[in-house]
C-alpha cells in the first residue's frame, strides 16, 4: 500500500532521509507543468522543479504533518516560477507559454485549415497579451483559467489577498478580451 | 435598470462571484448584460490552452538524479526542530569570528608580509551570503506559514519560538550586513525585523489577514525574493572564483 505524503514527510524528519526520492518522484511531473504554464520556457520549467526540491529540501524541517506537502510544494514552486519570470523579464528575455495551435481544448480548433491558420493567429494574440501583463496578472490568470485553482488557493500560493487576486484576474482578462474580442467577433460573422 | 459591471461578470464566469444568486437573477432579467456575458464566454472559451511539452513516466526519476549531488552538498544539515532552533546560534557564532576576523584583517598584517585583503574578504562574503541565505529563506517560511495556516495554539506557540530566535539572528546578521557595506542586504533585513517581532509577539486571538495586508503593502516578501536572487547570484559567482584560486 502506498504511504501517504505525511506520513513520508515524517518519516524523513525522523531521519529516513533517502525517502525523500519518493516524494520527486510523486511531484515532479505536477510541479513541471505548473512551472512551465507560468514561464512558457521548457528550460526555466526545468530549473524551477530542481529549485523547488531544493527549498522544498531545506524548508522540510519547518512543515507541519497536519499541512498538505502537495500544497505546500505548489506554494514554493509557484513562488520560484515568479522570481524567474521576474528575472527573465528583467533580462528582457521572458517567452510567453507556447499555445496550442491545435485547438487542444478549444472548440474552435479543428481539422479544417482555415480553423488551424485562426487558432494559430488567436494563440499569436494571447502569447503577446500575456507577454504584457505583469506577472501577478500572468500568474493569477494562469493558475485560474488552466490550473482550475480558486482565487483564495492562489491568494495563499502567491502570498496575496484574495480581493487583489480577483483584480489580477479581472485585469487579465480585460486585456485578453481587448486583444481577442475583434478577432473571436468577425469569425464569428464570417461563419 | 444598472448594468453589472464587466469585473462582475468575469468573476461570474469563472464562480468566483460575492453573489452568484443576484448575479443569475439579474442576467435572467436584462438582455444587455446576458449579451456581455455571452461575449465573455466566447472569448475566454476560445483562449487557447498552453501545451506543456511530456514528461515520461521516468521524469521524476530523472529529476531526482539531478538533484541528488545538489542533495548530498546539504548532507548534514538536520531536520530536527532542536536543531533548527539552534542553528542561529551557531550562525551567530560564525559571523562573529567572521565579524572579529574581517576587522582584525583590516587593523593588523603580519611583519613585512602584504596582506591577502581579496582571498580574505572573499571567504567571508561567501559565508555571509550562506548564512543570509538560509536566514531569509526560514524568515520567508515561517511568514507564509503564519499568515496561510490554519493555527492552533501549539503551531502560534511553535512560530513564536521560531520568529524569537529569527529576530535574534536578524539583528546580529544586519550588523555584519551593515559592518559589510551590504546596504540593500541591512535594508531588507531591517524590514524583516518589525514582521518577525510582530508574529513574535502575536497574540493568539490576532487575525494573520492584517499581518498580511501589511506584509503585502510593504511588498516585504517580494523584497525578500529580490535579496534572495542577488545573493544566490553572487554565491555562484563567488564559488566559482574560488575554484579558479
Amino acid at each position: 500500500m502506498e504511504v501517504n505524503d505525511s506520513a513520508l514527510v515524517a518519516r524523513i524528519q525522523s531521519g529516513e532521509g533517502h525517502l525523500f526520492r519518493e516524494l520527486v518522484c510523486r511531484h515532479s511531473v505536477q510541479i513541471f507543468r505548473l512551472a512551465y504554464r507560468i514561464t512558457g520556457n521548457e528550460q526555466d520549467a526545468e530549473d524551477i522543479v530542481q529549485e523547488t526540491f531544493l527549498k522544498a529540501h531545506r524548508m522540510l524541517g519547518s512543515f507541519e504533518a497536519r499541512s498538505n506537502f502537495s500544497t505546500w510544494l505548489t506554494r514554493i514552486a509557484a513562488n520560484c516560477a515568479l522570481d524567474q519570470l521576474r528575472s527573465r523579464r528583467r533580462r528582457d528575455a521572458a517567452l510567453a507559454p507556447a499555445l496550442d495551435g491545435d485547438g487542444e481544448t478549444s472548440d474552435l480548433g479543428a481539422a479544417n485549415p482555415e480553423h488551424r491558420i485562426f487558432h494559430a493567429q488567436l494563440g499569436r494574440i494571447v502569447q503577446r497579451t500575456l507577454e504584457e501583463m505583469t506577472e501577478q496578472e500572468r500568474a493569477a490568470f494562469v493558475l485560474r483559467h488552466y490550473e482550475q485553482m480558486n482565487t483564495t488557493e492562489i491568494g495563499q500560493l502567491l502570498a496575496t489577498s484574495g480581493p487583489a487576486i480577483r483584480q489580477s484576474i479581472f485585469r487579465a482578462v480585460k486585456k485578453l478580451r481587448a486583444a481577442l474580442t475583434p478577432v473571436v467577433e468577425r469569425k464569428g460573422s464570417i461563419q | 435598470m444598472s448594468h453589472l459591471e464587466e469585473e462582475e461578470l468575469v468573476l461570474h464566469f469563472y464562480g468566483e462571484g460575492e453573489d452568484p444568486a443576484a448575479v443569475e437573477q439579474h442576467l435572467g432579467e436584462c438582455t444587455v448584460c446576458r449579451e456581455q456575458l455571452a461575449e465573455i464566454r466566447r472569448m475566454l472559451e476560445a483562449v487557447p490552452a498552453v501545451r506543456v511539452p511530456d514528461r515520461s513516466e521516468a521524469y521524476g526519476a530523472q529529476v531526482w538524479d539531478r538533484l541528488q549531488p545538489r542533495l548530498a552538498y546539504r548532507r548534514g544539515r538536520a531536520w530536527s526542530e532542536r536543531v533548527r532552533s539552534r542553528a542561529w546560534a551557531i550562525s551567530a557564532a560564525a559571523l562573529f569570528l567572521l565579524t572579529v576576523g574581517f576587522l582584525a584583517g583590516r587593523t593588523w598584517h603580519p611583519l613585512g608580509k602584504p596582506a591577502v585583503p581579496a582571498l580574505a574578504a572573499d571567504a567571508g562574503d561567501r559565508i555571509l551570503l550562506a548564512a543570509v541565505a538560509e536566514h531569509l529563506q526560514r524568515s520567508q517560511m515561517l511568514i507564509l506559514e503564519y499568515v496561510h495556516s490554519d493555527r492552533g495554539p501549539d503551531s502560534e506557540q511553535r512560530a513564536r519560538l521560531w520568529a524569537e530566535s529569527l529576530v535574534a539572528a536578524n539583528r546580529l546578521y544586519r550588523q555584519v550586513a551593515l559592518a559589510h557595506r551590504e546596504q540593500a542586504m541591512a535594508s531588507v533585513l531591517d524590514e524583516l525585523e518589525p514582521v518577525l517581532v510582530e508574529i513574535e509577539h502575536s497574540p493568539s486571538d490576532q487575525p494573520g489577514e492584517t499581518l498580511a495586508e501589511r506584509i503585502q503593502s510593504k511588498d516585504v516578501l517580494f523584497k525578500i525574493r529580490v535579496v534572495e536572487a542577488q545573493i544566490d547570484q553572487r554565491r555562484i559567482t563567488t564559488t566559482q572564483a574560488s575554484w579558479k584560486l
